[in-house]
């Protein structure tokens, strides 16, 4: 559970986002998660969003992950 | 047992719930850590595995990220619950994969102590005492009994969670992270 990473939705095409994580831009795969939207905030294991963050908690998230 | 769709996300059912949470608990720490689990109920479902009872706890939604990825491996495998293979494929297999993932983020922090590792036992007479890759550890936490010396278990952070054929365990030996 601490290895998965916040990021912002930037683009959606298909089943596949491009996702800002840290400032590094990573193709992820929607295809689990429903309903993700541009400028979302979604949480990222290896390649697959697998939740959506309110903007608090991806900011909070990015906060603690280096604290572990 | 019914599939859980949280917020756009269609969790599967956790077939045993004991194995998951032997992984998942040394993780709890974490949550307890950043708010998301109080440290009493992670003491509960310790207590509970150890003591064999029953599992009435949504574990789903604590432990949210592995029952996810969990559900994601099930479903790549044609399966629509999250069985004894699965939860193992993730913990033991995995891990290793994302950690390699992450490190292209946070290349400064070392999540070695995420994995899981295989052991063996070598003296479980008091405290016991495992050969890992990382080295000799000496452990009190465990969720398996009758530990005798020679067995294969896994270890993760400070728990050894169970008990591992040696085929798996020296298949985790080749990895690297």
């Amino acid at each position: 559970m601490c290895i998965a990473l916040p990021g912002e939705v930037i683009s959606i095409k298909d089943n596949m986002a491009k996702v800002d994580i840290l400032g590094i831009k990573r193709s992820v795969v929607l295809e689990h998660l429903k309903g993700v939207r541009k400028g979302d905030h979604v949480l990222v294991f290896r390649d697959f969003a697998i939740e959506r963050l309110t903007k608090r908690k991806a900011d909070q998230l990015a906060k603690d992950i280096k604290d572990v | 047992m019914a599939m859980k769709i949280v917020k756009g996300f269609e969790t599967f059912p956790i077939r045993n719930k004991e194995l998951f949470l032997r992984y998942a608990i040394p993780c709890g720490k974490v949550l307890v850590k950043r708010g998301e689990l109080r440290q009493e109920m992670l003491d509960k479902l310790d207590r509970s595995v150890k003591e064999g009872r029953e599992i009435d706890f949504p574990i789903e939604s604590v432990f949210k990220v592995a029952s996810r990825m969990c559900t994601i491996i099930a479903r790549e495998e044609g399966k629509s619950e999250i069985d004894d293979d699965v939860i193992r494929r993730y913990f033991l297999f995995e891990h290793e994969k994302a950690i390699k993932w992450r490190s292209m983020f946070y290349p400064d922090v070392k999540l070695r102590d995420c994995l899981v590792y295989p052991a063996r036992v070598m003296d479980a007479r008091d405290m016991i005492r495992l050969s890992t890759p990382i080295g000799q550890k000496l452990v009190a936490n465990t969720f398996e009994n009758d530990l005798r010396r020679r067995d294969w278990v896994s270890l993760h952070y400070d728990h050894i969670s169970e008990k591992l054929d040696e085929t798996t365990a020296r298949k985790m030996m080749k990895r690297r992270v």
